[in-house]
């Protein structure tokens, strides 16, 4: 049984307007993404800007509540949970948010920060929980501890802030932690700092990681597998070296390309898309793709692909199979 | 300057207000607002001491046998005495206490409910949002003077208290508006998302994050009540509405009014630089404070 099943999972905003607050239209930020997830794995949700990668991350958390669809973890429906079974659910999931400058509060010194998932929780006495603080700053490479607990945030500098936000998601011992972009708003010399602390600490808790990014470099080395999405959609899945070795949907492939090759010499051919990404306020029906897409027939323009297995673990939505 | 690294949570937190104070101290107009109000804090508490030296001291029935009418200032009275004979000096340090009592106590209520409301509104939005903010419509238009005079008619007597309550009932309007706005900004902080995914309840969001995080705020605008509120005692009461029991600067600036001695300076001046000073001393703090919280307004 996978440790995360998601079924057809939908996130629709409503966007009121005109006279009176008529509800008109809808944003479709995430619509039908079905996918599993095994336990111990790194699954990455990857795509451009308003592709609905963070929607569908903060969805699998339950920071937003869906609009259709499942998710069971470990297989239970955790979806539409609400008041205290939604709150011992939340013992199982983290989420690492990208701006470690906007997710810590100001106001609350590490150790706030750091208790604050066990103070909601209820675990431990004031005392075990200051050990369990000191321990989390001790596995994120933070010591000593002493000189960190009692700090607040604008004293330390932008990696120790994302170690800190790690250290309180790794301190309830969750099952899986959805990172949204952790690197994004890092100075490039601290990121992979930052990317070898997630990767062992995955293996040391043996943790689930769903990893939110737009950089499919940053990807291919966190991931075992990724997922593409494209205006609220899956568009293709695979395991990380096969999706980039071998993509088989014509937006994979132009993401790709415009991932830079460090060699000057090296010539390849680059993928220009005609016009722009469409909206996703009440979109037109058939492929989301189609378009911009060259191959694009007639049925695609009038018919949802779904998502279906090409290959062994290789699943693609398009009407060209490749 | 390397400084000491905290070793516990009162320490982290002293350390946390010495630099507030640091910050405080560049501003030499905040300064100048903290000295006023120490003076007149020292003021208002001699006013407790003055009697038991010697009751003609006292400010309401210290009548000086040897004097029947108004005096200018002598060694016996400092600054004269009233049309009655009483010690305008003990009236001005009674008037202090009075001052503060209003000013800190209308402003520390208006305060707590003008956050409140604002927090509540702007986190819950939507209907809750809709019902309070035109509560406060209402309460940012109500009528001030027709409304005391009202009230102290019903009320049969003119209390401080009543005073106290009507002027923090009236004035909580703005400070909620400027919270609300502040928390429709805070409640869409990663950090509140942060402490929803950790299971956070509403109410531990609402005070625990994002409370202390707009308190910079209501504080600064508490300075600003505190002198609105001790501006309308002092207006009130020279109308003749206020608490004829008590002596506040307002009262003998209605005493010097009726009894004709409009031109008396030694007794027309004092409760007038008196109000003036002290209104100062808290719009000077809470334009420093203003400047912390508002670090554009920094000077670079």
């Amino acid at each position: 049984m996978p440790l995360l099943d998601v079924q057809d999972l939908t996130k629709l905003f409503a966007l009121k307007g005109g006279l009176f607050q008529k509800q008109t239209n809808y944003v479709h930020a995430v619509e039908d993404v079905s996918f599993q997830i095994e336990k111990g794995e790194s699954f990455g949700l990857a795509g451009e800007s308003g592709c609905g990668k963070t929607t569908c991350g903060k969805l699998l958390v339950r920071l937003i509540d869906p609009t259709e669809g499942h998710i069971y973890f470990k297989g239970e429906d955790i979806a539409y949970l609400k008041g205290s079974a939604l709150k011992e659910f939340r013992k199982n999931v983290q989420m690492i948010f990208q701006d470690p400058y906007e997710s810590l509060n100001p106001r609350f010194s590490i150790m706030d920060t750091i208790a604050e998932p066990l103070i909601i929780q209820d675990i431990g006495t004031p005392e075990e929980r200051e050990e369990l603080v000191a321990n989390a700053l001790k596995t994120v490479d933070l010591n000593p501890p002493e000189d960190f607990i009692f700090r607040f945030p604008h004293e330390l500098s932008g990696g120790q802030r994302q170690r800190i936000a790690v250290a309180r998601a790794l301190v309830i011992n969750p099952e899986f932690i959805v990172a949204d972009e952790p690197m994004s708003m890092l100075d490039v010399s601290i990121r992979a700092g930052v990317m070898n602390l997630l990767l062992e600490l995955k293996e040391r808790f043996n943790l689930t990681l769903v990893f939110v990014t737009h950089d499919l470099a940053v990807a291919r080395y966190m991931c075992n597998r990724v997922a593409i999405m494209y205006v609220g959609k899956m568009v293709e899945l695979a395991e990380t070296e096969e999706l980039i070795g071998n993509p088989y949907h014509p937006y994979t492939k132009a993401l790709l390309s415009a991932v830079p090759v460090p060699d000057p010499k090296e010539k390849r051919e680059r993928i220009e898309l005609r016009g722009r990404v469409p909206t996703p306020i009440n979109p037109a029906p058939g492929c989301r793709f189609a378009p911009r897409c060259e191959y694009a027939k007639d049925i695609c323009a009038q018919q949802d692909p779904v998502l279906t297995e090409v290959e062994s673990g290789h699943w693609i939505a398009c009407f060209q199979r490749g | 300057m390397e400084e000491q690294k905290p070793r516990t949570k009162w320490e982290a937190r002293i350390q946390q207000w010495k630099k507030s104070w640091e910050m405080y101290k560049e501003n030499k107009i905040g300064l100048v607002g903290i000295g006023l109000l120490v003076f007149f804090f020292v003021f208002a508490v001699l006013g407790f001491v003055m009697p038991h030296i010697d009751p003609i001291y006292h400010p309401m029935t210290g009548f000086d046998p040897f004097i029947v009418s108004k005096s200018p200032p002598s060694i016996t009275h400092l600054l004269g005495t009233d049309f009655w004979g009483r010690d305008i000096m003990s009236q001005l340090m009674s008037g202090a206490q009075i001052a503060f009592l209003i000013g800190l106590t209308a402003a520390v209520v208006a305060v707590a409910i003008g956050t409140t409301v604002g927090l509540v509104s702007g986190y819950y939005g939507g209907t809750t949002d809709t019902l309070l903010m035109r509560t406060v419509d209402i309460v940012l238009t109500l009528p001030f003077l027709p409304l005391i005079i009202v009230v102290s008619a019903a009320v049969g007597k003119q209390s401080i208290w009543v005073l106290v309550l009507i002027i923090a009932l009236l004035s909580w309007g703005g400070i909620s508006r400027v919270i609300r706005s502040q928390t429709l900004s805070l409640k869409q902080r990663p950090f509140v998302e942060a402490a929803r995914v950790a299971g956070a309840t509403d109410a531990r969001i609402i005070f625990r994050h994002i409370g202390p995080n707009v308190l910079p705020l209501s504080f600064l605008y508490m300075s600003f009540l505190v002198l609105g509120a001790i501006l309308t005692e002092a207006g009130v009461s020279y109308l003749g509405l206020g608490d004829p029991t008590r002596v506040s600067w307002g009262i003998m600036l209605q005493w010097c009014r009726t009894t004709g001695s409009t031109f008396t300076w030694y007794w027309m001046l004092p409760p007038g630089l008196c109000i003036t000073l002290m209104t100062l001393s808290f719009y000077l703090i809470g334009r420093a404070v203003d400047e912390i919280v508002n670090p554009r307004l920094r000077k670079r």
